[in-house]
């Protein structure tokens, strides 16, 4: 036992001791008269936000404030306070994040979209995480939906789904500029306004940059993998009649990201070769939603946007554009059926050239792929105001696997408006991506020496046309409790069982007719399987007034049946956030966020590579200068100044991230 | 517990060759914590959905429904709450409070039903989009809307609360109360920032 166990001990002993804020004695509000109502000052304890804790589903919501004072600069960061979210940094520029298992930077069973717009490409069924981006402070919130959101989100949402949602620019008016830097963030600045355009028009538009220094390599040698980026967008809001809202908004950006890689060749004595990649990515989006009310319980969205990015890695260029259609009708049909209906089709093109074959190249060069979905969900109330049951299923087609269903059964229960109960079986599949179908990679290369061939040896890595979709049928339960503003305890567990996941067998060998070496090929295919279980709490207690505690924990245990030459990644089996949020005098406001990250695995195509347990801790302290001036300070990872938090499938040498500090000034007007 | 104690062993053995390092930033946030703890500050303000639900409930008093809203004259007052749990527990202390004849029964529904059966309909957190379809469904019906949206600058809602330097306003649109045949007491129109066209 060391003196910082029991400083941890003494604390939590002393927090139990200590009196908590008493609910209100909310009777004497009544015996005031109007006009006293109308004169006292109110206060309201930080919350959070529950708009969502009557979905039969494991949610948390990370909110505007959340992300503020946790002093977070990335979308990936800000989920690092969910429970069930695996987030881990690769490199400056890159995060493997996954939801329930199964991590990394391809991590492929996770849905992401920033307000509508699916962020999930195509080209390996993941997210570019650093591709993404949002003025932090326009979120709204960010929805964090963990198991199976198929039936409504449709294919690729196995584990989990991600909803960043901006705020609507009638809440963004006004001027807003902030600028700082620090040691990992060298530089950053942002500028908002918002303003009336019209009697019931309202918009804004922005524009932001930052510079962020590279992390380090594990020989504490240089990683080269320092970026900045420059982003701007727009978002119009319009109230055209009492019953038609109409949206449009879009963003453009421009990032140099700078990348050092390995490959595998062999004309050098290990096999392996490096560059030092100056990379570069363009991209934007522009997207168009008109909201129709026909009455209170029947209303249609319709939707559109096309995204367009332009990336350059040295061993893939990409260019990519997809074009998006989503309708979405909802309607009581009577007092106890709540009915929503919706289609969609979505176009995406790719158009892809390799300047450093034989190291990875996709077949055919080109591709466009159309997805049709339809889906209909009713929500069935069979206990007035009390039992609920929600059916659905999202039919789809699309141009690997051809149809494809995805049903759920969702019951909830809520006997008192402080305790609610749902329950969840459903079906989900991840489709095949370009990775899976059309791409040749080499994995490594084995010398004469060293090969059973005799002969110098390379073993590739070769997508096929017969693989086929993974599929996931998930059994979900959850629990939410709440006690007056003071407590809030919100725990599921899942048990999910997977078929047909993806790994690789040896194919055929190619001799060396055509090149001087062996060729051997891992085929993918779908000859994995297994299950997962696990449970995800989180807590929320406003101990006083000014002092609030987050806690989040995640348990989750894997068993797969591998295959012989694919190891699929394991995720921590534990994973802790505590966050403690105070303000102890009026203008200041000081968080404290520790995060304990367990054991873990990570899936590369050479084999599995583990990945030890850490800790770390940010912190923040904010000073509201002015009413509209606010300074903060940000220190973060600052228990270690180098440490492993993940590792590439292939190409990224693995790297550390590092302590860092920050200072930021923010003013509104 | 398992996690707990390895969550709490990690704490300790991390970071091995700087532990005085890591460990002193520890120390010196838990020795911030404890003294930022006694610093507390204990106003004497009230909550505000607290307030909302008692400026609600004078609404209800000051507010004269049309003669077809309710079927008889001790029938009781349907409060319904669009809200979260924060704002549906504090609703909860309203019920069975006594206007006149009529007692209140509070009716929670988030969930995207029929307002046509509400006297009154208390919509908080909604977006922008939410609160206008809301307010078209209880356009010139007897229902006396109620938002606690802030930002506000066209209100089509019949009362709107906002708060302003820690106060709450009330903002009531007159011309959307006289349409739905509501009648509105002086003392209300007093307090209140009445918007019409019509004064």
């Amino acid at each position: 036992m060391n003196i910082t166990a029991i400083l941890i001990f003494g604390l939590i002993g002393w927090m139990l001791a200590s009196p908590a804020i008493n609910a209100e004695d909310a009777s004497d509000v009544y015996a005031l008269d109007l006009e006293e109502l109308l004169d006292v000052k109110v206060t309201s304890v930080s919350k959070k936000a529950q708009s969502l804790s009557d979905a039969p589903a494991a949610i948390f919501v990370i909110s505007n404030e959340d992300i503020k004072r946790s002093g977070v600069t990335t979308i990936p960061d800000a989920l690092r306070m969910a429970p069930g979210i695996d987030v881990a940094r690769i490199d400056a520029n890159k995060w493997a994040v996954s939801s329930r298992g199964f991590n990394g930077r391809f991590a492929n069973k996770l849905l992401v979209l920033i307000d509508g717009r699916n962020i999930y490409t195509p080209a390996f069924s993941g997210v570019y995480w650093e591709m993404q981006d949002v003025m932090m402070e326009d979120v709204d919130r960010i929805e964090v939906i963990r198991g199976p959101g198929a039936a409504l989100w449709g294919a690729n949402a196995v584990n989990g789904v991600i909803n960043i949602i901006t705020k609507h620019s009638a809440d963004t008016q006004g001027g807003l500029v902030t600028g700082g830097g620090g040691t990992e963030e060298l530089g950053f600045g942002s500028a908002r306004y918002g303003t009336q355009l019209g009697k019931d028009t309202t918009g804004r538009a922005y524009m932001k940059g930052f510079k962020r220094d590279e992390l380090i390599s594990q020989d504490q040698s240089r990683s080269n993998d320092d970026w900045d980026k420059v982003q701007g967008g727009f978002r119009v809001d319009s109230l055209v009649t009492n019953a038609d809202a109409f949206t449009v908004q879009g963003d453009a950006y421009h990032s140099n990201f700078n990348q050092k890689l390995n490959y595998p060749v062999f004309d050098t004595p290990n096999g392996a070769a490096f560059v030092n990649d100056t990379a570069q990515v363009y991209g934007a989006n522009v997207l168009g939603r008109l909201q129709h009310t026909f009455s209170s319980t029947s209303s249609y969205t319709m939707q559109l946007y096309y995204d367009r990015y332009d990336r350059e890695d040295i061993y893939i260029h990409e260019l990519r554009n997809t074009y998006d259609i989503d309708f979405q009708h909802r309607f009581a049909l009577n007092g106890w059926n709540d009915i929503i209906w919706g289609g969609g089709y979505r176009y995406s093109e790719s158009e892809t050239r390799f300047d450093m074959t034989p190291a990875i190249s996709f077949d055919p060069q080109n591709r466009g792929d159309q997805y049709f979905s339809a889906f209909l969900q009713d929500e069935i109330s069979l206990v007035d105001e009390t039992l609920w049951l929600t059916l659905g299923s999202k039919f789809e087609h699309n141009d690997y696997t051809g149809f494809e269903y995805q049903p759920t059964a969702r019951l909830m229960w809520t006997p008192h408006p402080s305790h609610k109960a749902w329950a969840a079986v459903s079906r989900a599949v991840r489709i095949p991506s370009r990775i899976d179908s059309d791409m040749t990679l080499r994995g490594s290369v084995i010398p004469a020496g060293q090969s059973p061939f005799g002969v110098p040896t390379e073993l590739t890595v070769n997508g096929s046309n017969s693989f086929d979709s993974e599929e996931l049928l998930a059994y979900e339960v959850g629990y939410r409790f709440t006690f007056a503003k003071l407590f809030s305890l919100d725990v599921s567990a899942f048990f999910n069982d997977y078929k047909s996941l993806r790994s690789f067998s040896p194919g055929q060998p190619i001799l060396p007719t055509v090149n001087p070496y062996i060729t051997q090929p891992f085929i993918i295919d779908n000859g994995n399987s297994g299950e997962t279980y696990g449970v995800e709490t989180s807590v929320v207690w406003q101990m006083r007034d000014n002092w609030r505690w987050d806690l989040s924990y995640s348990f989750i245990e894997t068993h797969l049946h591998n295959s012989e030459y694919y190891q699929e990644a394991i995720s921590p089996q534990h994973k802790v956030s505590l966050r403690s949020s105070i303000n102890p005098w009026k203008d200041i406001s000081w968080d404290i966020w520790l995060r304990y990250t367990d054991d873990a695995s990570a899936f590369t195509v050479v084999g599995s590579s583990p990945v030890d347990s850490y800790i770390t801790m940010d912190m923040r302290l904010g000073w509201r200068i002015h009413k509209d001036v606010e300074l903060s300070l940000v220190g973060q990872n600052l228990l270690n100044d180098s440490q492993l938090e993940y590792i590439s499938e292939n190409f990224v040498q693995p790297k550390e991230n590092q302590r860092g500090f920050y200072g930021k000034l923010a003013w509104q007007f | 517990m398992i996690a707990i104690s390895k969550f709490i062993l990690k704490i300790g053995g991390v970071n091995n060759q700087t532990p005085s390092k890591s460990r002193s930033f520890a120390f010196a946030a838990l020795l911030w914590t404890g003294a930022l703890s006694c610093a507390s500050v204990n106003a004497e303000t009230l909550e505000e959905f607290a307030v909302k639900t008692a400026v609600t409930l004078n609404l209800a008093i000051f507010t004269e429904w049309p003669e077809h809203a309710f079927k008889s004259e001790d029938e009781d007052l349907r409060l319904c709450v669009i809200g979260d749990n924060i704002v549906q527990q504090a609703f909860e202390q309203l019920s069975d409070k006594q206007i006149g004849q009529h007692s209140v029964v509070i009716i929670n529904i988030n969930r995207n039903r029929n307002i046509d059966d509400c006297h009154i309909v208390f919509i908080s957190g909604q977006d922008r989009l939410q609160l206008a379809q809301l307010h078209a469904a209880a356009l010139g019906k007897p229902i006396l809307t109620v938002d606690d949206t802030e930002g506000l600058t066209t209100f089509k809602g019949i009362v709107n609360l906002q708060k302003n330097n820690d106060k709450l306003t009330l903002n009531i649109n007159l011309d959307l109360a006289r349409q739905a045949g509501f009648i509105m007491s002086a003392r209300l129109l007093k307090v209140a920032n009445v918007i019409t066209e019509n004064p």
